[in-house]
């Protein structure tokens, strides 16, 4: 992995598109700006492996609550 | 299309295809879905991905589950992604519905929907990052 100083307001770029700044250092947090071109996703690590974890999750629902699922939740 | 899935084989026509370019988190390869009604009268659907081996999901429009899901950033998830570039565009949106083994409760992904453009057909799993939502928000509905 690459690893890189940068002082607040200095930026590194990414290929010909990409774009991050350090906008604030405070207290162990480090804030940063990016600009990316429309559709390159941009997520928080955690958060992206959340919605990995929780996808996977969903694709193997307890069919046999199923019933009594929709029973609570469909109108008559 | 024609497509192997846990509901057996499937003839789609073209209109009915939804294109995810980006796949979904974790499922990086599943590209091609179809929206499968489960009853008439039901409130989840089966989201089935059309491509080899492919998922299915069910899924629930997240209006149902909170009247002030906010559309405002729905849209503008969108147009970072650059699938929905007109402040009119109409899009179809839909939360991940997960069923676990008892005694866990279902849960909706109010965090990441997916949304369509309609007349694309085109989407992405987005995520809203100022909505304050989890992956795992209460299934009810309101």
């Amino acid at each position: 992995m690459l690893i890189l100083t940068r002082r607040r307001g200095e930026r590194i770029r990414i290929g010909e598109h990409i774009e991050v700044v350090v906008t604030q250092m405070r207290r162990g947090l480090v804030r940063l700006g990016i600009s990316a071109p429309p559709g390159v996703p941009i997520f928080r690590e955690e958060i992206y492996q959340a919605i990995v974890r929780e996808n996977q999750r969903a694709a193997r629902p307890a069919r046999e609550r199923l019933p009594e699922l929709e029973r609570a939740l469909d109108k008559p | 299309m024609t497509a192997n899935t846990r509901f057996g084989t499937l003839v789609i026509p073209e209109e009915r295809i939804i294109h995810l370019p980006a796949g979904l988190a974790g499922f990086p390869e599943a590209h091609r879905f179809v929206l499968l009604e489960r009853a008439a009268n039901s409130t989840l659907r089966w989201l089935q991905c059309l491509d080899p081996e492919g998922p299915t999901f069910l899924v629930v429009d997240p209006f149902l589950v909170d009247p002030d899901y906010p559309l405002d950033q729905v849209r503008r998830a969108m147009n970072d992604c650059g699938l929905a570039i007109g402040a009119d565009d109409p899009l179809a949106v839909a939360a991940v519905v997960a069923i676990p083994p008892e005694p866990e409760a279902p849960t909706a992904n109010l965090l990441a929907p997916i949304v369509v453009q309609v007349d694309s057909r085109r989407g992405a799993q987005v995520i809203l990052h100022e909505s304050g939502y989890r992956t795992r928000e209460a299934l009810r509905i309101s």
